[in-house]
């Protein structure tokens, strides 16, 4: 009959593995660095959360209110015609109140106003904003 | 130092560090080779050490010493060990590769595994247990844990460690018997 196989001899109980040297010697520095490392990203981050908050919030609020003028805007939806008609109006009110802020102010006054130069740019700029006015000149 | 001292000084003010770093010092060996001798590789026993102190570091404030210090760090460990176990085990089914022939490998080709025919014939067959056996085995054979201390860390009723053990016990020495 086959023995059964001992296996509590001393000599089997004895650790058979090994590690690099200094192996433990350097453990506790090791993890003493990532403990720290892990510490100092934990405050930056504590720092940072409310502001990113107040940032995001406000992010919101401001999409939000964007996203409902952009809904209500009434010249969005209008056809071609309908929106010359709506942009001449608003042309004549503007052209109505820059009259009265003119006649006020003596800054564009006619009589004592030199002529500015004003920048292509500045021109081709204006023009881009108001499409209105290009078809406006190109009926002429 | 004793751990209620060690505690106490981690406590103190500014002295967090310096206390924990004292755990690492008194603790990690004993901590490390319980690991090792689940993975064989001394790559990944460094690494499951190193996250089992973190791990440690994060819970120390809420530690309410119902156990003793070490007793938490074994479990912590433990728990580190078994989640990284699963983790292989899945990774070894999904590119149809047999985990434990693996760990039998390691211990082949490692430089760091100095034992004689004999013991690596034992160690072999520890590596071929399922987890949890291998764990009570290990605690019981080599750090010569009591059932009591084991029930604490596995959270596992002493009968069913006995019972574990047992088997464990039964499967090495049939494949001991084999190998030589």
């Amino acid at each position: 009959m086959k023995e059964k196989f001992n296996i509590d001899q001393p000599h089997l109980k004895e650790n058979p593995y090994s590690v690099p040297e200094g192996y433990f010697f350097s453990l506790q520095s090791t993890i003493s660095d990532r403990i720290s490392q892990k510490d100092s990203k934990v405050g930056l981050w504590s720092l940072i959360k409310p502001q990113l908050a107040l940032v995001s919030t406000f992010a919101l609020v401001f999409l939000m209110g964007y996203g409902a003028m952009k809904l209500f805007s009434p010249s969005v939806t209008e056809s071609g015609s309908e929106m010359l008609i709506t942009n001449s109006k608003t042309l004549e009110d503007n052209h109505l109140e820059a009259s009265f802020i003119d006649f006020f102010d003596d800054e564009t006054d006619s009589l004592t106003k030199k002529t500015e130069i004003v920048d292509p740019e500045e021109i081709i700029e204006y023009l881009n904003t108001d499409a209105g006015i290009v078809y406006l000149a190109s009926l002429e | 130092m004793d751990d209620k001292d060690l505690l106490a000084l981690y406590k103190e003010d500014g002295k967090g560090h310096y206390a924990f770093n004292l755990i690492v010092g008194k603790y990690s060996e004993r901590l490390y080779w319980h690991i090792r001798k689940i993975v064989a590789s001394h790559e990944d026993a460094n690494d499951l050490l190193q996250n089992t102190f973190i791990k440690a570091w994060n819970g120390l404030p809420e530690f309410r010493e119902e156990s003793k210090l070490f007793t938490w760090l074994y479990r912590i460990a433990t728990n580190e060990v078994l989640t990284f176990l699963k983790r292989k085990k899945v990774r070894s089914f999904l590119s149809l590769t047999d985990y434990s022939k693996q760990l039998e490998n390691i211990l082949e080709s490692d430089v760091y595994f100095n034992g004689d025919a004999t013991q690596k014939a034992l160690h072999k067959a520890i590596l071929k247990l399922p987890k949890k056996q291998r764990l009570v085995f290990n605690m019981r054979y080599f750090d010569e844990l009591k059932y009591e201390e084991i029930s604490e860390i596995l959270g596992t009723s002493v009968g069913a460690l006995k019972a574990s053990y047992h088997h464990a016990t039964q499967k090495i020495r049939e494949s001991l018997q084999e190998l030589l």
